[in-house]
């Protein structure tokens, strides 16, 4: 571990913002800000699996986007394998791009449907200029193996595919470029619950096999920690706690992410009758008029009075491990000040 | 005596490609008081069979069998009459409250319609009433906030008023679809909780459809697993699962990722099975690990491993799916074993 500390993270945010201006009246002549992505920061190490769980709305889509770059960042930085990356124009950008795959949500709509398969995949490459003709037909070939299709599945188009199949399709086209950095966004929330293990598999796979590092981005706890060695909480457009995946589940220090892991339904055999399943209540809160202090405290049941003046800061909880909150759970999942 | 007994269900759609076999040979009760959950994967056939059960298809679909409920077969009911069964005795609740909302009108008018369409009552009964609905389904300031529209709520409170308007004439049927698949997980436990909390007290017969093990597993009595329209096992929750007999069924078990699960994860191979045809023996077959000769030929029939137990399944391996069903766990766990063991 040691040596490679000295090494610049692949991907760093640096606090990352991203607004939204959204019209609202009759005419759309009022319009508002709200705060999608509001000082995020974070570092992923190269080889890392990086999760980031949230609801919806909470940010982390809009998060990857600006990582990615198909969303312009409004204050902050991104920076790749070292490269500010914030404000580099297209041609600039172009290397940057080949590093970084992306992984959709639905396979039903990412894909253009007039398209071959094969010209699907290895498209980006040849708008990447890569390779001759036949190196980049030798590629897409390789990928449809590596992603478990066939090669004659390559002049197919996509609606003769299941979607798992088509979201193998999205895999291969994002590993097309020989990424560094693979961004999964939702990669199988659109899925069957028999066909999401295939996909899981698949992209864990991957990684061991290409040395990727990974970020995958998910409302599911459980697909997070399946895939990633660190799980960042998003809530409200901020990071709530940063922590090892294991420990989301066994030692959860912000109480968001303990009601997050209490709401997963775990199949087997429970009684009907073993008490709520969370202990939070209401929804999330208007994102355009976030709540003062802790933007949790009005669903938090540990919530005292300073959480609803002052912004709780990040507490560093182990070296692994910080969270934003006035009074983090221990271990047994009481809090630091006595009620 | 159930208060829905469906027979023989089967359903199909005429589409541009020729007949698709959404439903075929579906048979299930549901007894008051009980909540039956069906599970399944999408194109299963489990929407259809309850919106066959309403009458809510599309004229492109053939339904046949019948659906008995207080006495009479949903099925062949004129559609006045049925109309008059749905909302007032049968109550529904699906996956995005907002389209079935209307968007123009407030909450409390709809809530209020949904009464007066069925019954004549006098303006301040009605409105203690929809305010009472409300305020059942945890609905805050119910009283001040009837005028409130659709697009005013959150996705969890529009929810609340799609159960208040389904449980408002006391159904003795509540068919919820997917109810909570469109709602964040924190907002999800909540509106099952109140499911359970406003049906149970009342004696009303749920159905609940969803792909979800999780929800069936802490919210259902009794579970139907569908898998390329029809039953292929069903019983008591806590048989089903804690020892699953079809090999589907423990597939979807074995698949979830959870903490339980190190390292790779037992996905059931291949996909679902396209219904433009009827598949011959059991549709499960192709995708199945143990699969036998017979089973590519024969249809098995659901029944009960041994006699008098609720818990049925279609099975041609019967007893020694429990053996291969054993092998297959070992296995897995002497993996999960290895690769917890390897990381550590």
């Amino acid at each position: 571990m040691d040596e490679h500390e000295s090494a610049p993270p692949l991907l760093a945010v640096d606090q990352l913002v991203r607004r939204f201006p959204v019209r609202q009246g009759l005419l759309g002549r009022r319009s508002q800000l709200v705060r999608a992505v509001d000082g995020v920061s974070f570092s992923v190490e190269a080889g890392a699996a990086v999760g980031i769980v949230g609801e919806s709305g909470c940010g982390k889509s809009t998060l990857a986007r600006c990582i990615v770059r198909l969303l312009e960042p409004d204050a902050g930085r991104v920076l790749f394998d070292g490269t500010d990356i914030t404000h580099l124009n297209r041609a600039a950008l172009r290397p940057i791009r080949r590093r970084i795959g992306v992984v959709f949500q639905d396979p039903f709509t990412s894909l253009d449907p007039r398209m071959t398969v094969g010209e699907i995949i290895g498209e980006p490459s040849e708008i990447g200029g890569i390779g001759s003709a036949t190196e980049r037909r030798a590629r897409v070939a390789r990928l449809l193996g590596l992603v478990g299709l066939s090669a004659a599945d390559e002049a197919r188009h996509p609606h003769e595919f299941s979607g798992g199949q088509r979201q193998r399709i999205g895999i291969a086209r994002a590993l097309c470029v020989e990424p560094r950095l693979l961004v999964c966004d939702e990669p199988v929330s659109a899925l069957d619950v028999s066909i999401q293990a295939q996909i899981l598999n698949l992209i864990g796979d991957l990684r061991a096999e290409l040395g990727l590092t990974l970020i995958v981005i998910s409302h599911n706890l459980d697909v997070v920690r399946h895939l990633a060695d660190r799980i960042l909480v998003m809530y409200l457009g901020t990071i709530v706690e940063d922590v090892p995946a294991l420990d989301a589940f066994r030692r959860p220090a912000h109480p968001y992410t303990a009601a997050l892991r209490a709401s997963m339904l775990v199949p087997g055999v429970a009684p009907l009758d073993d008490g709520p399943a969370t202990a939070i209540r209401g929804d999330a809160p208007d994102p355009f008029d976030p709540p003062s202090g802790c933007r949790f405290h009005p669903r938090c049941p540990y919530a005292i009075e300073r959480c609803a003046q002052q912004d709780p800061g990040v507490t560093h909880l182990a070296p692994a491990h910080s969270t934003r909150c006035h009074l983090p759970l221990l271990d047994d999942g009481s809090t630091t000040v006595p009620a | 005596m159930p208060t829905i007994d469906i027979r023989d269900l089967a359903v199909r759609f005429a589409t541009d490609g020729g007949a698709v076999h959404a439903v075929r040979g579906v048979s299930l009760s549901v007894e008051p008081g009980r909540v039956l959950g069906i599970v399944g994967e999408s194109g299963s056939g489990k929407s259809a069979t309850c919106r066959a059960a309403l009458g809510l298809l599309p004229s492109s679909a053939t339904v046949s069998g019948s659906a008995w409920f207080e006495g009479r077969d949903l099925l062949s009911l004129p559609e006045r009459e049925l109309q008059h069964v749905r909302g007032r005795r049968i109550g529904w609740v699906f996956q995005d409250p907002m389209s079935s909302l209307n968007p123009v009108r407030s909450i409390g008018d709809q809530l209020g319609e949904a009464v007066t369409v069925h019954e004549q009552v006098g303006r301040g009964d009605l409105r203690q009433r929809v305010q009472k609905a409300l305020s059942d389904v945890g609905f805050p300031a119910a009283e001040r906030r009837l005028g409130a529209f659709p697009h005013e709520l959150s996705g969890g409170l529009r929810q609340r008023v799609m159960i208040a308007m389904a449980m408002i004439n006391q159904p003795a049927l509540l068919i919820a679809d997917e109810p909570t698949s469109a709602l964040d997980v924190t907002t999800q436990s909540q509106i099952l909780e109140l499911l359970a909390r406003v049906t149970r007290g009342s004696g009303t017969a749920v159905i609940l459809i969803t792909h979800d093990l999780g929800v069936v597993s802490r919210f259902c009595d009794d579970v139907a697993v569908m898998y390329a329209g029809r039953i292929v096992e069903e019983g008591p929750t806590v048989q089903i699962f804690g020892r699953p007999a079809h090999p589907y069924a423990w597939g979807l078990m074995g698949s979830l990722p959870s903490l339980a699960t190190a390292g790779r994860l037992r996905p059931i191979p291949g996909s679902p099975p396209r219904l433009d045809h009827e598949p011959e023996g059991c549709a499960f077959a192709p995708r199945c690990e143990v699969a036998l000769e017979m089973c590519a030929t024969v249809a098995p029939r659901l029944e009960p491993e041994i006699d008098q137990t609720a818990h049925r399944f279609a099975c041609h391996l019967g007893v020694p799916t429990r053996h291969a069903q054993a092998t297959v766990l070992a296995r897995a766990v002497e993996e999960a074993g290895a690769a917890a063991g390897r990381s550590v």
